[in-house]
């Protein structure tokens, strides 16, 4: 993650970007953009969702460059404001009249009732494993995206969800409990898939 | 203690979450209950699991969309820019392409000294500073900047501009000043002039000077102010053209006429502020 010698560091980019240098925002996106993809793609579950979330994190991002403080990474600052994009569009998707509840969805497929396009593809595992992580409540899957998929460490995502290092650490654990009934899934999709690489996860 | 720990209890002991007496008492339970130990494990296996889920890329289709829509954020706030004053680095939208050859011009017609001066014009305030430069030079003008020129269309020796249509003088203020302008204040006495432009004395111009400007102006560009002054000590002709918000103010030397630009600077000029 961290940029290698002599390329710009993020928080120069931002800089720059603020005194007008129409490239400076672009080169930061372009660097941070897989990340900030996954943890859109694993909080919301849904490719669509993600992208809108995402665009308008961004957009924010761009507009706000000003009020970075530079009390935190940028790409804790990034993520921070991609993760409420996403957190508030879940809000909004539970105020809606509930046609189908993502859980009730999630649970046929993990039931094996799902249609699952592309089995023992790649396609199908993400599908399963964003079937499961909605079995979780937003906040505390906002939490174990970051933490257990991305390698976070509990500080960086306590600063990105704004809580403290003790909620993080309580959200992930009740988040690993929930998910203890769907193990063999979990474990199935990697004999399944055979394709899971160890460093997968995060390259913290 | 009796029973079996829950799995929520067991996560947050492990992330060492419980204190105290409780935490004395589920490591001791752990210890010693082979049921307890194995929800431990595999808690623990549910973090490896998720780590090892490969991260997902970006769909190309994603990255397009967002991509644009920054490029279209970008282009937003750079308009926003252009309105508000104090930018250090100013970018025109559209470079005309006099500024690319400019400095190479510079040198060129500079290094010509006060060859030039007898073909200047006949406004009396360029006649008058004429009689004031006697920096000398070698004589070969023409050479260095002719090759300068070349491939441009804007300026040059050879350029028939007429050809390509006529500069917009139907709105021009001509005028004099004995302003001295100097390259590295270029851009901050040009605002100055233009700012200042109803002030300045006006004058009548002559055949040969409209001829000048509509070289240096270049086909369909409207004029807005053509200030005779000087520039490095030597007489010089400035065209203010209008470029959208901004102004583009082009520097001409004594050579300047029908058929040859002369440009020996340019600078950007906003209405109200000046750019170096």
């Amino acid at each position: 993650m961290s940029p290698s010698a002599g390329t710009t560091p993020d928080a120069e980019l931002l800089r720059q970007h603020v005194d007008g240098d129409p490239e400076a925002f672009g080169e930061l996106f372009r660097r941070h953009r897989d990340r900030l993809w996954a943890v859109a793609l694993r909080t919301l579950g849904d490719p669509e969702e993600a992208a809108d979330a995402l665009q308008d994190g961004m957009l924010s991002a761009f507009r706000r460059a000003g009020d970075f403080r530079g009390e935190s990474a940028v790409t804790t600052w990034l993520h921070r404001i991609v993760v409420n994009a996403c957190l508030d569009r879940l809000r909004r998707r539970a105020a809606r009249p509930a046609t189908l509840t993502g859980d009730e969805e999630a649970l046929d497929v993990l039931a094996g009732h799902g249609s699952v396009e592309d089995p023992g593809g790649a396609s199908a595992t993400r599908l399963d494993i964003d079937a499961a992580l909605r079995i979780l409540p937003p906040p505390q899957r906002a939490a174990i995206v970051l933490v257990d998929m991305l390698g976070f460490s509990v500080t960086d995502a306590a600063e990105i969800l704004d809580i403290s290092p003790g909620t993080v650490k309580s959200r992930c654990a009740r988040s690993r409990a929930r998910l203890l009934p769907y193990l063999d899934h979990l474990r199935g999709n990697r004999t399944a898939s055979g394709s899971v690489s160890p460093q997968g996860g995060g390259d913290a | 203690m009796n029973g079996h720990i829950d799995a929520d209890g067991i996560a947050e002991f492990r992330v060492g979450l419980i204190t105290g007496r409780r935490q004395h008492d589920i490591a001791a339970h752990l210890a010693t209950c082979a049921h307890c130990t194995s929800v431990a494990d595999r808690l623990a296996e549910v973090s490896t699991l998720l780590a090892a889920v490969p991260a997902p890329v970006m769909p190309d289709t994603v990255a397009a969309r967002l991509q644009s829509a920054l490029a279209a954020e970008t282009a937003i706030s750079s308009e926003q820019k252009v309105v508000k004053p104090a930018r250090s680095r100013f970018r025109l939208p559209r470079l005309s392409p006099l500024r690319l050859l400019a400095p190479a011009a510079a040198v060129a017609v500079l290094a010509a000294g006060a060859f030039g001066l007898s073909q200047l014009g006949s406004t009396p305030s360029v006649s008058q500073a004429a009689s004031g430069s006697a920096e000398a030079g070698p004589a070969v003008p023409s050479a260095p900047s002719a090759s300068a020129m070349e491939g441009s269309f804007a300026t040059g020796h050879s350029d028939k501009r007429q050809a390509l249509g006529s500069a917009d003088l139907s709105n021009s203020l001509f005028a004099t000043t004995s302003t001295d302008l100097q390259t590295k204040t270029l851009g901050r006495q040009l605002g100055a002039l233009f700012q200042s432009r109803s002030q300045l004395g006006t004058t009548q111009p002559s055949v040969s000077l409209k001829s000048c400007v509509r070289t240096v102006a270049g086909a369909g560009n409207p004029v807005k102010l053509v200030v005779s002054a000087r520039y490095r000590g030597a007489p010089a002709t400035v065209v203010f053209i209008s470029q959208g918000t901004h102004y583009l103010g082009i520097v001409a030397g004594s050579h300047c006429s029908a058929t040859e630009g002369d440009v020996l600077a340019t600078a950007v000029v906003s209405p109200g502020i000046s750019t170096p």
